[in-house]
């Protein structure tokens, strides 16, 4: 708990976690003024509930490459500024200061969602959507934006947890976010791709299974399990990847991600030599 | 448990592929004293400090804080540390820095304003830790070292980037701490910064510890006396005869082992010798660090 509490409490005085907050809260602004004042959704009439929704959406795929970023910048510093030493020094578990790093950036993940909830809010008041007056999906819509809050918030933690590890492997903020970032926005696309591919090519079936174990793909299933009667069809269009299963199967598919990736980082971790400089 | 010492190393060794950094170094510290771990740069402090606190697993031998058994949560707690060059957090006060660090160990809020004064940086602790200088560094490293009133301190070159007064109010600090039946290890590759603190130190050379004890200890060597005469030759043939182990040395003097200064004067005047300079060899403990370290006395003397 300790660990956690420290965790927090550098976060909230770091600046680039205010950084972060503001140019997701800018960009989410950019995505819902593209989606409903842009010249390709002129007149649309938009239930309000969606518009709050599409901003929670949204958020939580910002929140992906925000998580990246923090989690590489968070874990990495700690290696360059020798900061991991002072820590590890002072008794505290190794588990627990990764266990508390990944903490603290669920409670910024929460926040991050808070605010598009905010931001969502103020847009539909303030910018000249054409809401309906009554929202055709009144009764399912708080369950609605409930299940798209707890995606938003959940879904990148697997996102996260790999840059904290690639951050212990590589002991570097920048090779961490930049490995990261590559994979979120990339790499699983080429892997999924090459896979679908391949899998024909020689006929492997089992290839046609590795694109549906990706984050992304489950991230997609769950997305489209949080939208509900309301889905849009860009949204998981978007993603590219073939969704899979229901969304109970997709969450235990992130958990796994969730689990390996903090569970290497702190095998790694642990074995470490944390020397002067390191 | 009360009579443990508060840290004992057992064959400490720990070996980087075929280079071996440090090889089975023994060290004992107890509640009360400070002692002086010293050793040339490279000689392989930092390595053992390392293991003893947990941030570097040793190849062979074993490290027994208070008793209790190794580096762990629970030891640690007991143990306040600066290891080599002080590690915080750029982007925050040095305050703000020791308030995460007694978050992250559970240690009451309350002290961090003490340690601060304790150690001269009460006026600076609102200033971001990347604009303090390397003293101010240094202070705030020995800050965190006493944040949790540790039982056994641990320091790595605690005074490097120092001034002279910061240097002597660390050492004053130091005897106060361990007149509170504190245990201090304390680790320097200048021995002159530490002898005047220390009651105990360990000698280490390329990964061995070659020499430990008291100075008393270290230094018991026969008493000699160095003389100057106007004829060397004579005055050792005359102390010789009367029984002196007496040799010429070859800036002209006369080294005799011996401490009866006033024998040594009387035999020499009653061969029609007499002095031009008399004084007594005191055995230094700088003398015998370069010697067992095999350090340039420039270098260990500039450092």
């Amino acid at each position: 708990m300790g660990a956690f509490r420290a965790e927090l409490y550098k976060l909230r005085l770091r600046p680039v976690t205010f950084w972060l907050l503001g140019l997701g809260a800018l960009f989410l602004l950019m995505a819902l003024v593209t989606r409903f004042l842009g010249p390709m959704t002129t007149g649309e009439i938009a239930p309000a509930g969606v518009v709050l929704r599409r901003g929670i959406a949204s958020a939580g795929g910002l929140l992906a490459s925000g998580l990246i970023i923090l989690a590489g910048s968070f874990v990495g510093s700690e290696f360059t500024w020798g900061t991991a030493r002072t820590v590890v020094a002072r008794g505290e578990g190794r588990a627990f200061l990764l266990v508390g790093k990944l903490g603290a950036m669920a409670v910024f993940a929460a926040v991050f969602v808070g605010l598009a909830v905010v931001v969502s809010l103020g847009f539909g008041l303030l910018a000249p959507v054409h809401l309906t007056p009554v929202d055709p999906t009144a009764a399912a819509a708080p369950a609605i934006i409930g299940r798209t809050m707890l995606v938003s918030v959940l879904g990148p933690l697997p996102y996260a947890a790999l840059a904290l590890l690639l951050a212990v492997v590589a002991r570097s903020p920048t090779l961490a976010t930049a490995g990261g970032l590559l994979y979120a926005v990339v790499g699983e696309r080429i892997i999924g791709g090459l896979a679908l591919w391949l899998g024909g090519v020689l006929g492997w079936s089992w290839l046609g299974w590795l694109p549906k174990l990706l984050v992304g793909t489950n991230l997609a299933a769950l997305e489209r399990w949080a939208a509900g009667p309301v889905a849009e069809a860009s949204l998981t269009e978007a993603i590219g990847l073939v969704p899979v299963g229901g969304p109970l199967l997709a969450a235990v598919v992130l958990s796994v991600h969730l689990l390996v990736a903090v569970g290497l980082a702190v095998v790694l971790f642990d074995r470490y030599d944390l020397k002067a400089g390191s | 448990m009360t009579d443990a010492p508060a840290l004992r190393a057992v064959g400490l060794t720990k070996r980087y592929g075929a280079r071996t950094a440090v090889e089975g170094v023994e060290l004992t510290v107890r509640p009360g004293e400070v002692v002086g771990f010293i050793g040339p740069n490279g000689a392989g402090k930092t390595t053992t400090l390392a293991m003893v606190l947990g941030l570097i697993h040793p190849t062979a031998g074993s490290v027994d804080l208070f008793g209790a058994g190794g580096p762990s949560r629970a030891t640690l707690r007991r143990v306040g540390s600066v290891v080599e060059t002080p590690a915080f957090y750029p982007y925050l006060t040095g305050e703000a820095n020791l308030r995460a660090l007694a978050k992250a160990s559970e240690l009451p809020e309350t002290r961090v304003a003490a340690v601060l004064d304790r150690v001269g940086l009460g006026s600076r602790g609102k200033s971001k830790f990347k604009t303090y200088s390397l003293g101010m560094k240094g202070r705030l490293g020995l800050a965190a070292a006493l944040l949790g009133d540790p039982d056994l301190l641990i320091l790595d070159e605690p005074t490097n980037g120092f001034d002279p007064q910061g240097i002597h109010e660390v050492r004053i600090l130091l005897r106060e701490l361990a007149g509170q039946g504190k245990a201090v290890l304390l680790s320097s590759h200048l021995l002159t910064e530490v002898e005047q603190v220390i009651d105990r130190l360990a000698i280490i050379r390329q990964g061995k510890v070659v020499a430990q004890g008291t100075a008393a200890e270290l230094l018991r060597t026969d008493p000699a006396l160095t003389l100057r005469v106007a004829d060397p030759a004579a005055a050792v043939s005359a102390l010789t005869a009367a029984g002196f182990t007496a040799t010429a040395q070859a800036d002209g003097r006369v080294r005799v082992t011996t401490d009866r200064a006033e024998a040594v004067n009387r035999t020499l005047a009653e061969a029609g010798l007499f002095l031009s300079e008399l004084r007594v060899d005191e055995a230094r403990l700088e003398s015998l660090f370069l010697d067992l370290t095999g350090a340039a006395p420039a270098a260990g003397s500039a450092a």
